[in-house]
C-alpha cells in the first residue's frame, strides 16, 4: 500500500522562475510574476531576500511524516530593489535537526484534572456547556 | 448683542449625581461666553446620559443655572404571572436591573423584549403591563405584570400542488411539526417565521435531489385561527417536471490535466434522476482529486443546460485556473478549554500552503468530527497581500464530559445498572478517559479506559484499559467466572478505508464455586489461568453511516495469539463480513453478513474460558449459550472451538413519521458451534446447522432505546435451548 | 437544594448596613461584603455612602474572584461618577479583573487582549498614578503572554516540519515582541528552522544576534552547538524511546 502524498507550501512553476533575471527584474515584477514569497529574510544586511519554499511529503500509515522533496528559491535584491542573485536549494542542502525540547515558561490559569472531570457532575451530557 | 461671559455655573436639583459629573457633560463653563448652540448641545448631552427625567438651563445675570430632575433608581424588580418562563430567563433578556436608573424608554424596550421571548416560545397572545411603585428618596419598585395567554401551537400543516409526494412525506422533510399530545418533548411544534423560511429551503433541497429542477415554493402562509389559539400553515408548491441527467462532460482549461482521469470522480450519471446534491458532491470530489495531483489553484464550475422537451439536464464540469492564493495565517479562537494544537492538527492546510476550498471544507468537517464543539465556524479574510488569505476558525465548545447512568433489562442478562463517567476531551488535550461501573443480577464490571488519539504526534492512537468482571454462569453452566486484567491497544489508518488495530492483554481468569453436579470437563477447568496474549485486527469499511448504515460493506479479520508467557497457549482467528443494500429510498434496507471464529490450542487443549459461546444476542431464537457442545446429564453448556453465524435482515419503517425512531425488522439467523477438546462420553456435540427466523422492533423512546425480538428456531438439535422472546431496554441520561 | 428566594427585604439605616459590609470585608468573607455594599447603594442611593459603597462592592467582588461581577460594578461606577477621585481605582479594578482570568497560551487569548486594552486605557487616562505604574508592569507580562502564544504555534509547526508556518511565527516574536522573555528562544528556533532548510547565513546571523544580545542564555549554547562545524551530522537525541513517548502523552 503506497503512502499518502501531500504538497506543502509554495507551488513552484519553472516557467515563471525563468522570467526572473538577475540585474534586470525589480521587486514589483517578481511579486507580479511569482506572487508573494513564503517568507522574507529576517536578518539580511544590504538588500532584502525573498524565500519561495515548496516541499513534498509522504506519510505511510502510522509512521512519522517524511519530507521527500524540498526546493527553496532565494531571490536576493540589492539596495535599490533589483534582483541581485537567484539561488536554489534542495533537500540535500538541509540538515536533519533534533529540536530542543525546552520551552520558555508561560503563566496563565491551568484547568485542573479533577476540576474538569467532576466539573460535569452537576451537568448531564445532554445539557449544553453554559459558559 | 454682545455675548455675556459666564461667571459661574451652578447645578441645582441633583441629589445623587455630583455637580462635577453634570458639569463634565457641559460644553460651557465659567469664564467662557454664553453660546446658545453650545448650551443646546450640552442639554442634549445631559439627556443622552439617561440619568435625568428633565434638564433645563437658564441664565440668571452672568450665572448659568443647570436645573436637573434625576431619574429614579430602581429598588426592586419583579415579574408576576409568568408560569411558562421563569424569572431568571426573563431577567437575562431585559436590561433593567435593581440599582440602575429607571427611564420610560428603557421600560418600553424591556416590555418589547419580554413579548419577543414569549413569541419565540410560540405564545403570541402574551401581554405585558409595567407597574411602577414610587418610594421615598426618588426610588421606584418596578413590576412586570405578564398575561401569558394560550399557547399558539400549529393545528394543521397543509400542502397544495404536490402530486408526486404525499403530504406526510413532505411533512417529515420540513422541521415544523403539528402540535400533538405525544410530541410533548419537541419544541418545534410552535409557529416561528424563521423556521418557516428554513422549511421552504428544506422543501427546495428535497425536490432538487429528486429530479424536480423547476421546483419552487409559491407561498408559505400561516393564518391565526379566529380564537387565536393555533395556526394553520399552508405550503403552495409548483413541482414542475421530473428531469434526468443528460450528457455529462468534464472540460479542463489546465494543460496536462486529462478530463477522462477526472471522469471517475463524477457521481452524476447520464440517465439517472437529476440530483442537485450529486453535482455539488462531484465538484468537491474533482477539486479534491486535482488537489492530490498537485493543482491547488483550480475552481470547478458546472455549466447546466436544461432541455425542456425531453426533460434532460446535461452538466459540463468546467475546470479553469483559480487565483494563486496562499494561507498566511490560521487563527483559532473560542477554544476556552481545547488546546490549540488539538484543533490545528486536524487541519489539512498549514500556514504557507496553497489555499484550496476543498481542503478547507475537509478541514472544517474533520474539526467537527472531533465532536467537542457545538459550532465550528470557518471564515476567511484577506491577508497582508492580495494573494494571501487568513483563515479564522471560531469554535464554541460543548460539554464533552459524559455522566451516563444506565439501567438495562434483558432476558439474556436480566436486570443491570451501570454508571459511566467519561471525558472525551481530557484537559483540552483531545485525550479520552472513561471510567465505568456496572452492577447486574448476574455480573459486576469495573473498567477504566484511556486513549491518546495522536500518540508521538503521529496519526497513531494508543491507549490502555484496566478491567475486572465477576460473572455468575451458575444456571447456564454451573460456575462463576472472574476476569481481571489490562490491555494496551493501538490503532492506525493503513489506507483511506483500511484501519489496523493491535493490542496486548494480560488477563487473570478464575473459575470457581463449580457446582458438584457440573460435568467432569467443567470440574477439570476449575482454577486460575494467566492469559497473556497479543492480537491484531484489520478493518476495511466503506459504510455510509456507523449507526444506521444504508449502503456499503464492512470486512474485519483478526487473530489473537495467547502464549507469550502465561499458562495458556492458543491461536484464535476471527473474521466478519456484512453488506447493506438500499431496497427502497434509504428507508427499507437489506443487510446480509457472516461472522465466524476458530480457536485451537497450541500443543494443549483449549480451556473453558477461551471457548466461544453462541446464543442470545449473537444468535437470535436461542438462549444465551443456547447451542453448541453440552453435557447431557447436567444440561450445562461447554462452549466450542469453532463457530459461524450468518444472518440476513430487512429493515423497514412501520409507517409512523420518522422522528419517532420506530423501525421494524425481519431476519433469519443460521449457524453452528462445535468442536471441543474433551472426549468425555457425557458430552454431546454436533456440527449440524441451526437456524431461526423472526421479527423485531426497535424504538428510540424518549427514555432510551428499546429492542424486542421474537424468533422461532426452525432447525435445531433437541438438546439446544431456545428463547422465543428477547427484550432489551437501556437508558442513558 | 438551597432556598433561592431573596433574603427578607429589610430597610436598615445606612451606617449599620455599611459597617456590616465593612466588617464582612475585614473578616475576608468578601462575597457577603460585596452583597452588603450593594444593599447600601440599593436602599440609600442618595446617601454619601452610596458612591463609596459602589467602589467597595467592586473591590469585594474582585477579592472573592467574582471577576465578571467586579468588572460590571467598576464599570457602573465609572459611568455614574466619571469625575470621582476613585475613578482611577475603578479603571484599575477592571484591568486586573481581566488580568487575573488570563488562561494558558494554548487556549483562546480573548481575555488576554481585553486585559491589555484595559491596562493601556488605564495608563493613558491616569499616567502618573500608582495604578498606572503597576499597569505598565502588567502590560509587559500580558505582551509576554501573547508572544508565548505565537511561540507555542511556531513550535507545533516546527515539530510537524511545516517550516514556513514556523519561521513566520518566530519572526513575529522577534520583530513585534522584542521586549519579551521569548526572544532568545525565538532566535534559537530560527537557527533550527533555517538550518533544517539549509539557509545557513540566516541561521548564523540569528545565532550571532542571540549571542550578542543574550550571551548567557542557554538558548545561545544550543544555537552555538548546532552551528559548531563538527556538529553537522544529524543529532541523536539522548532520551530513550520510552521517555520520548511518555513525554508526548503527559
Amino acid at each position: 500500500c503506497e503512502p499518502i502524498k501531500t504538497n506543502q507550501g509554495y507551488r513552484l512553476d519553472p516557467e515563471q522562475l525563468a522570467q526572473i533575471e538577475a540585474g534586470v527584474t525589480n521587486k514589483d515584477t517578481v511579486q507580479a510574476i511569482m506572487g508573494s514569497p513564503s517568507s522574507i529574510a529576517t536578518f539580511q544586511t544590504e538588500g532584502d531576500a525573498w524565500y519561495y519554499i515548496s516541499s513534498k511529503t509522504e506519510h505511510l500509515a502510522f509512521l512519522a511524516k517524511e519530507v521527500t522533496e524540498r526546493d527553496i528559491v532565494i531571490v536576493k535584491f540589492d539596495i535599490n530593489d533589483v534582483v541581485a542573485e537567484v539561488k536554489d536549494l534542495s533537500k540535500e542542502d538541509g540538515r536533519e535537526i533534533e529540536i530542543v525540547e525546552r520551552e520558555t515558561p508561560t503563566g496563565g490559569r491551568k484547568l485542573g484534572l479533577l476540576e474538569q472531570l467532576f466539573g460535569n457532575l452537576g451537568r448531564f451530557n445532554s445539557a449544553a456547556q453554559d459558559n | 448683542q454682545s455675548s455675556v461671559i459666564i461667571s459661574e455655573v451652578r447645578v441645582e436639583g441633583n441629589q445623587r449625581i455630583e455637580d462635577d459629573t453634570v458639569k463634565s457633560y457641559l460644553l460651557v463653563s465659567a469664564g467662557t461666553p454664553y453660546d446658545p448652540s453650545r448650551v443646546d448641545r450640552s442639554l442634549k448631552a445631559l439627556f443622552n446620559t439617561g440619568l435625568f427625567a428633565d434638564v433645563s438651563i437658564r441664565q440668571d445675570g452672568t450665572v448659568l443655572i443647570v436645573d436637573v430632575v434625576e431619574n429614579p433608581i430602581i429598588n426592586r424588580l419583579a415579574f408576576e404571572g409568568n408560569r411558562r418562563i421563569d424569572d431568571e430567563t426573563l431577567a437575562a433578556e431585559i436590561q433593567l436591573r435593581p440599582r440602575i436608573v429607571y427611564t420610560r424608554a428603557r421600560v418600553q424596550n424591556d416590555v418589547q423584549r419580554i413579548i419577543t421571548v414569549y413569541r419565540r416560545s410560540g405564545r403570541f397572545a402574551a401581554t405585558v403591563e409595567p407597574k411602577v411603585i414610587l418610594l421615598p428618596e426618588n426610588r421606584v419598585d418596578l413590576v412586570f405584570e405578564i398575561n401569558e395567554g394560550e399557547a399558539t401551537g400549529i393545528k394543521k400543516i397543509r400542502f397544495y400542488g404536490n402530486k408526486n409526494f404525499s403530504d406526510s412525506q413532505l411533512l417529515s422533510e420540513i422541521s415544523t411539526e403539528e402540535t400533538r399530545w405525544y410530541n410533548f418533548l419537541s419544541d418545534s411544534d410552535t409557529y416561528d417565521p424563521d423556521r418557516l423560511t428554513f422549511d421552504r429551503e428544506l422543501l427546495r433541497k428535497f425536490y432538487l435531489s429528486k429530479g424536480y429542477a423547476d421546483f419552487r415554493v409559491v407561498s408559505a402562509i400561516a393564518e391565526l385561527t379566529p380564537d387565536r389559539d393555533g395556526f394553520f400553515i399552508t405550503f403552495a408548491v409548483e413541482e414542475g417536471q421530473k428531469y434526468s441527467f443528460g450528457a455529462i462532460d468534464v472540460k479542463s482549461e489546465i494543460k496536462d490535466v486529462s478530463p477522462d482521469a477526472l471522469m471517475a470522480q463524477v457521481t452524476t450519471i447520464e440517465g439517472e434522476t437529476y440530483n442537485a446534491d450529486k453535482i455539488e458532491d462531484t465538484i468537491q470530489k474533482i477539486t479534491f482529486e486535482l488537489g492530490k495531483l498537485g493543482y491547488a489553484f483550480v475552481n470547478v464550475r458546472p455549466r447546466i443546460d436544461r432541455d425542456r422537451e425531453n426533460l434532460k439536464i446535461s452538466v459540463t464540469y468546467e475546470i479553469n485556473k483559480g487565483p494563486r492564493v496562499y494561507v498566511e495565517r490560521i487563527n483559532i479562537t473560542g477554544n476556552v478549554r481545547t488546546l490549540d494544537y488539538v484543533i490545528r492538527r486536524e487541519m489539512k492546510l498549514a500556514e504557507g500552503d496553497a489555499f484550496n476550498t476543498a481542503l478547507l471544507r475537509l478541514s472544517q468537517s474533520r474539526v467537527r468530527g472531533l465532536n467537542f464543539f457545538e459550532k465550528v465556524e470557518v471564515t476567511q479574510e484577506e491577508g497582508t497581500d492580495a494573494d494571501k488569505t487568513v483563515i479564522n476558525i471560531d469554535v464554541q465548545e460543548k460539554s464533552t464530559g459524559e455522566l451516563s447512568v444506565g439501567a438495562g433489562f434483558s432476558t439474556t442478562e436480566d436486570v443491570s445498572a451501570d454508571l459511566q463517567i467519561r471525558e472525551r476531551n481530557l484537559l483540552g488535550r483531545g485525550q479520552d478517559l472513561r471510567f465505568g461501573v456496572s452492577v447486574g443480577s448476574d455480573s459486576q464490571t469495573i473498567d477504566v479506559g484511556f486513549t491518546e488519539p495522536y500518540f508521538l504526534n503521529r496519526d497513531l492512537s494508543a491507549g490502555f484499559d484496566i478491567f475486572r468482571t465477576v460473572r455468575d454462569y451458575q444456571d447456564e453452566s454451573g460456575y462463576d467466572l472472574e476476569r481481571t486484567g489490562f490491555s494496551l491497544r493501538s490503532g492506525f489508518p493503513i489506507k483511506e478505508k483500511i484501519r489496523g488495530d493491535v493490542f496486548y492483554s494480560l488477563v487473570n481468569e478464575k473459575i470457581d464455586n463449580v457446582q458438584s453436579t457440573a460435568p467432569v470437563s467443567i470440574q477439570k477447568s476449575a482454577g486460575e489461568y494467566l492469559i497473556s496474549s497479543v492480537g491484531y485486527t484489520i478493518t476495511i469499511s466503506d459504510l455510509d453511516d456507523t449507526l444506521l448504515p444504508t449502503t456499503g460493506s464492512k470486512y474485519t479479520f483478526g487473530q489473537i495469539i495467547s502464549g507469550l508467557g502465561g499458562d495458556v497457549r492458543s491461536l484464535a482467528t476471527n473474521a466478519s463480513y456484512i453488506r447493506f443494500f438500499p431496497v427502497y429510498e434509504n428507508d427499507v434496507v437489506l443487510s446480509a453478513g457472516i461472522t465466524g471464529g476458530y480457536i485451537f490450542g497450541l500443543g494443549e487443549d483449549v480451556i473453558l474460558a477461551q471457548r466461544y459461546n453462541v446464543g442470545g444476542r449473537n444468535f437470535r431464537g436461542f438462549e444465551s449459550r443456547g447451542i453448541g457442545p453440552r453435557d447431557l446429564a447436567s444440561g450445562d453448556a461447554l462452549g466450542g472451538n469453532a463457530y459461524f453465524v450468518a444472518s440476513s435482515e430487512l429493515r423497514f419503517p412501520v409507517g409512523l413519521p420518522q422522528e419517532y425512531g420506530v423501525l421494524g425488522r425481519t431476519f433469519i439467523d443460521v449457524g453452528t458451534l462445535t468442536e471441543i477438546d474433551d472426549n468425555d462420553p457425557g458430552i454431546v456435540d454436533s456440527a449440524s446447522i441451526r437456524a431461526a427466523v423472526g421479527v423485531g422492533l426497535n424504538w428510540v423512546s424518549p427514555f432510551g432505546p428499546i429492542q424486542i425480538n421474537v424468533a422461532v428456531p426452525i432447525m435445531k438439535e433437541d438438546y439446544d435451548k431456545d428463547e422465543i422472546f428477547q427484550f432489551d431496554f437501556g437508558t442513558r441520561f | 437544594c438551597s432556598s433561592n428566594e431573596p433574603e427578607a427585604y429589610v430597610e436598615r439605616p445606612v451606617e449599620e448596613l455599611y459597617n456590616q459590609a465593612l466588617a464582612d470585608l475585614n473578616s475576608e468573607n468578601y462575597f457577603e461584603a460585596a452583597k452588603g455594599f450593594d444593599e447600601v447603594e440599593r436602599q440609600h442611593p442618595y446617601s454619601v455612602w452610596s458612591t463609596k459603597a459602589q467602589i467597595m462592592s467592586a473591590f469585594a467582588y474582585y477579592q472573592s474572584n467574582e471577576y465578571d461581577q467586579a468588572i460590571l460594578a467598576a464599570e457602573r461606577f465609572i459611568e455614574l461618577h466619571p469625575g470621582n477621585k476613585d475613578v482611577a481605582y475603578a479603571y484599575y479594578l477592571v484591568a486586573i479583573s481581566y488580568y487575573e482570568q488570563i488562561t494558558g497560551v494554548e487556549r483562546d487569548q480573548k481575555v488576554t487582549r481585553q486585559a491589555l486594552d484595559a491596562l493601556q486605557n488605564l495608563v493613558r487616562r491616569f499616567p502618573n498614578t500608582e495604578y498606572a505604574q503597576d499597569a505598565r508592569l502588567k502590560i509587559d507580562l500580558t505582551r509576554d503572554h501573547l508572544a508565548g502564544k505565537e511561540m507555542a504555534i511556531g513550535r507545533y509547526y516546527l515539530g510537524q516540519k511545516y517550516m514556513i508556518g514556523a519561521i513566520n511565527r518566530f519572526r513575529i516574536v522577534v520583530e513585534q515582541y522584542q521586549t519579551t522573555t521569548h526572544v532568545p528562544e525565538a532566535l534559537h528556533r530560527l537557527t533550527e528552522a533555517y538550518l533544517t532548510l539549509g539557509i545557513t547565513e540566516e541561521a548564523q546571523t540569528a545565532a550571532a544576534v542571540l549571542g550578542y544580545n543574550f550571551p548567557g542564555s542557554e538558548w545561545y549554547q544550543d544555537s552555538y552547538a548546532l552551528l559548531d562545524q563538527n556538529y553537522l551530522k544529524p543529532v541523536a537525541n539522548e532520551d530513550s524511546w520510552i521517555v520520548k513517548a511518555w513525554k508526548s502523552v503527559f
